[in-house]
């Protein structure tokens, strides 16, 4: 089993994120905070560099899995014994952390105030992402625990 | 006599009771905290990775080594043998006494399939947590212990003999050797001497002189010659020389049959011919 975090996937939503943000979201005096998250291009490289940092996180939380690392994706390869069903949350999870790492990061510099809840959701995420990596199927049961025999001749 | 016992165990069995118990015990570590424990469950888990899976086949072969080498107080003497081959089921085969109770070789499969299982789920959680792998040595050494059991021989054949009376004799124990004697024999004309103490040398002289153990010894017959005296005395460490005996026999005129054996008790005549003249005479010499 593979997932592959591809970072240029996961840029576009982040800008989605912030997007959203700015159209809903008001600072203290009740404010948009249109201004604070209108990205230029400098801005979208800042966001870029935000995920890769993200994904070096993924890659230290899940060392043992991971097969690839470039500068466009990230790669983990699971034995053939994990739980295959983990797989779309997890490739999910994933996904989420970089988003929310990156919005914590941004807003850690721009809305402090507003920081800290990516960075309760990165951790969360990052809690759930190492348990759902370190589950296993259950061992295979092809032998039933049959009666040993013995014979006297 | 000795029989053959042979234990099968299924291997596969084995191996999924191993990773069965350790995903148990992972999965207990994972509930107790998920996300602390985790890791450590995934880790301590024997599932189907490759090399889990080689560890647990030298765990099992280990095991099965060590019940074979416990067996050996089994085996039935200079005969007795322990062998185990370990391919699709593992086999064990023993050479066991004739008394082995058939009936309790089933108990015994049963048992040491329970020690090597219990002693493979030691060997793997002695390197992770060696807390747990206490609970599966003594698991392991109940198991010995009623394998021990199974070993109760069947009572022993009843005897076709019975006890006779004991007979005893009393004989006198000699102290002194017995007078040697003589046996001519006329054809050869060879002259034996022998002596009834066992293990007695004889010594003789042929010249008339008292024998001592400085004399001739008597090693086999003599060429005798008529009219010569021969003397001999038996001798034998630990009991009293014998009495002197000596052998006469002047002619042999007419033939006629060997000359009798003298005896310290008297005298004998030699006879057989018509004008035999020959003489024995056994008597005590002074020397």
């Amino acid at each position: 089993m593979n997932i592959t975090l591809t970072f240029a996937d996961i840029a576009e939503t982040v800008k989605r994120s912030l997007s959203i943000i700015a159209k809903r979201s008001r600072d203290d005096n009740g404010n948009l905070r249109f201004e604070e998250i209108t990205l230029g291009t400098r801005e979208e490289g800042l966001i870029e560099d935000y995920l890769k940092h993200a994904a070096s996180d993924i890659a230290a939380q899940t060392s043992a899995f991971v097969t690839g690392y470039s500068d466009d994706t990230l790669t983990l390869t699971f034995p053939s014994n994990h739980n295959s069903s983990l797989e779309t949350p997890l490739s999910d999870a994933c996904g989420n952390y970089c988003v929310a790492y990156a919005l914590y990061s941004w807003f850690n510099v721009t809305s402090p105030g507003i920081a800290d809840k990516y960075r309760v959701d990165c951790q969360r995420l990052m809690d759930d992402i190492f348990v759902m990596l370190h589950t296993k199927n259950k061992p295979t049961a092809s032998a039933d625990p049959s009666n040993p025999t013995a014979s006297v001749t | 006599m000795s029989k053959s016992l042979t234990i099968t165990i299924n291997k596969a069995a084995v191996v999924e009771a191993i990773k069965g118990d350790t995903s148990i015990t992972g999965n207990v570590d994972r509930a107790i905290d998920p996300n602390k424990n985790a890791g450590m469950a995934y880790n301590e888990q024997a599932g189907d990775d490759d090399h889990h899976l080689k560890k647990i086949d030298l765990l099992i072969r280990t095991a099965v080594s060590k019940f074979a080498a416990e067996m050996a107080t089994f085996t039935d003497g200079s005969a007795g043998s322990v062998t185990t081959n370990i391919t699709t089921n593992i086999t064990i085969v023993m050479v066991v006494t004739d008394r082995y109770m058939s009936g309790l070789a089933d108990p015994l499969a049963g048992l040491a399939q329970s020690y090597i299982v219990n002693m493979a789920l030691y060997g793997w959680w002695i390197s992770i947590k060696p807390e747990m792998a206490k609970g599966f040595a003594a698991m392991a050494a109940d198991a010995l212990a009623y394998v021990n059991k199974c070993f109760a021989k069947a009572a022993p054949t009843t005897s076709t003999s019975s006890y006779n009376d004991v007979i005893g004799t009393v004989e006198d124990v000699p102290t002194k050797v017995s007078t040697p004697t003589f046996s001519f024999v006329m054809l050869t004309r060879k002259l034996s001497i022998a002596c009834n103490t066992a293990g007695a040398t004889i010594y003789y002289t042929s010249d008339g002189s008292t024998p001592t153990t400085a004399s001739t010894q008597y090693m086999e017959p003599l060429t005798y010659s008529f009219g010569t005296t021969i003397k001999a005395i038996a001798v034998k460490e630990g009991l009293e020389n014998s009495e002197i005996n000596s052998w006469l026999r002047e002619s042999n005129i007419g033939g006629g049959d060997q000359g009798n054996i003298g005896d310290a008790s008297g005298e004998q005549s030699g006879h057989g011919g018509i004008d035999d003249a020959g003489t024995s005479t056994g008597h005590n010499v002074t020397p």
